[in-house]
């Protein structure tokens, strides 16, 4: 008897099962008062099915979250929302609007998971949200695992055990390990089945790569630019009696099939300054144009100074080359007195 | 020996008091992760239920004509067909754009534009065709390059396109695409015939994003 009593204290089975009722009862106690303090408290969890937040919260983690009026989240907060799909998304906040314009209104939230390159493409509008306060790594996967068939039979069986065990009567004498051994088995078992679990190698791929992707296709356009003509405006008087003149000046090259050369006179200001009253105008794609006389719309007996101006356009646009060529002509009452200056 | 008995008695009804205590705390140990889990939500993705998760990856890829290009996460293609230079007011350019999903789970996307700038960007007009057939006529040397998406669904027609465009998206519905699954999509970009003087020698990038998620 006492020997075998003395045999039982130091029996390494009834040691480890002493430290692991132990080990039980302490996180059990944490357990339950977390689950009442979280009753209490509306918190949340969750468990995250994807890595589109890592590394700061892995795949598989379980993350604990109380709602908030929208006018506390910040930008930087890791909030869970539900998108239009149905779908809770928990991602960070990295920019925030108030739709109202003024108290605690619902807010525009655009969230964007660490790993993501880019923010989620719906904004969410929100009058709360679950901000994310803790988490735990790997916890998701037991609670996975619990929730989940598999758990659910071996955790009651454990539950079970334990519970029969309670109620069963003062084990005879000296058998009280030998009564608690196949609860502290079963015990052992699940945790061993769920530490395998938590093995990266075992674990089934819980692992689901809910990243988003958003490739960009960038296409440049820049628009072209209307040159004017470099040089000089060339000018040739008619022949005698011909009463017009030939204006000329350098042709633009490489231009297409809508470049067009624009040609203005006008009345010169009579203090300089400004030209005001246009006289004639063409447009052509050629280099040179006649300019008669009678073609200009002069005030009565109006003469003096001309001002040529010539530049680029294109056809069907009001494009015009921001340089120009200019020189001056004289117009005379006459047509005889229509000359380069 | 009897002596040994009498200490250890009220030792050993203790220790039977003691495992009972811890043997009902670690019911609590042993409950709660079931508890927590059947009222635990899942974040991220579709409610399911126990622990049916899939895994793979998600992937889009776009190109001119294989969706060859941008496989992995985000990255910008310079689709330089598509782009224009020296663009006269009414020039357009039409172009395809093959959309793929390249990963291994089934994807959902749309579409925003965005332009680096707001120079040339207001006479800048997008319009893009699900299955529109390109089309391109004309040529720099008599300035009327003109591109065309004839046929095919419409998602937008003759949009403008500015630096905050992008917060609007098309199509309306999102499209679905399976594992290796492809689209094609006529782009089509002109310069507003009515494009003002201002206009000239400005230049835009405009940025097409294909927002790809799990549907």
């Amino acid at each position: 008897m006492t020997a075998g009593a003395h045999a039982g204290r130091r029996d390494p089975v009834r040691i480890v099962c002493d430290v692991l009722l132990w080990a039980g009862a302490v996180l059990g106690l944490v357990c339950m008062i977390g689950g009442v303090a979280a009753a209490v408290f509306d918190v949340r969890p969750m468990v995250v099915q994807s890595g589109s937040m890592s590394p700061a919260i892995p795949t598989g983690s379980l993350i604990l979250a109380v709602e908030v009026p929208a006018d506390q989240i910040t930008e930087g907060d890791v909030v869970s929302v539900v998108d239009r799909n149905g779908t809770r998304i928990t991602h960070r906040v990295t920019d925030r609007h108030a739709v109202a314009t003024e108290g605690a209104g619902p807010v525009a939230l655009t969230l964007q998971g660490d790993a993501n390159e880019v923010p989620d493409a719906e904004p969410y509008v929100v009058v709360t949200a679950d901000r994310v306060f803790a988490h735990v790594p790997h916890l998701g996967y037991l609670v996975a695992w619990a929730s989940g068939p598999v758990g659910m039979f071996v955790l009651g069986g454990v539950a079970v055990a334990l519970i029969l065990s309670l109620v069963r009567r003062t084990p005879q004498r000296g058998g009280t390990g030998s009564a608690l051994t196949p609860v502290i088995v079963a015990g052992a078992a699940a945790l061993g089945i769920g530490g395998l679990w938590l093995h990266p190698s075992v674990r089934p791929a819980v692992t689901q790569a809910a990243f988003t992707d958003a490739p960009t296709v960038g296409v440049s356009f820049i628009a072209a630019s209307v040159p004017a003509p470099v040089g000089a405006v060339g000018c040739t008087n008619g022949a005698s009696f011909s009463n017009q003149i030939t204006l000329s000046w350098p042709a633009v090259a490489g231009q297409t099939s809508r470049y067009q050369y624009r040609v203005e006179i006008y009345q010169a200001a009579l203090l300089g300054g400004e030209n005001t009253k246009l006289l004639h105008s063409y447009v052509l794609t050629g280099t040179s144009q006649v300019v008669h006389h009678s073609e200009l719309n002069r005030d009565f007996l109006w003469s003096g100074t001309g001002n040529v101006v010539v530049y680029g356009t294109v056809d069907g646009t009001t494009w015009r080359s921001s340089d120009d060529l200019r020189r001056t002509i004289v117009v005379g009452l006459t047509g005889s007195g229509f000359r380069c200056s | 020996m009897s002596a040994h008995r009498a200490v250890s008695s009220p030792r050993r009804r203790f220790r039977i008091a003691s495992v009972r205590l811890r043997l009902l705390l670690t019911l609590g140990l042993v409950l709660t992760p079931g508890v927590m889990g059947t009222y635990a939500a899942w974040t991220d993705t579709a409610t399911v239920s126990g622990i049916e998760l899939k895994t793979g990856t998600l992937d889009l890829a776009v190109g001119a004509t294989a969706g060859d290009q941008l496989t992995g996460q985000g990255g910008t293609w310079n689709y330089t067909a598509l782009s224009l230079t020296a663009m006269l007011p009414g020039e357009s350019v039409a172009k395809p754009i093959t959309v793929r999903n390249a990963g291994t789970t089934p994807l959902k996307y749309t579409a925003a534009a965005s332009t680096t700038n707001n120079t040339l960007s207001p006479s800048l007009k997008l319009t893009v065709v699900a299955n529109g057939t390109v089309g391109g006529s004309g040529s720099q040397a008599t300035g009327n390059r003109t591109g065309s998406c004839t046929g095919g669904t419409p998602w937008v027609t003759a949009v403008p396109v500015s630096t905050t465009s992008g917060s609007s998206s098309f199509p309306a519905a999102a499209v679905v695409l399976q594992p290796g699954a492809t689209t094609s999509i006529c782009v089509l970009v002109a310069l507003d015939g009515t494009a003002p003087n201002t206009m000239q020698n400005q230049t835009s990038t405009l940025n097409l994003v294909f927002h790809a998620s799990q549907p």
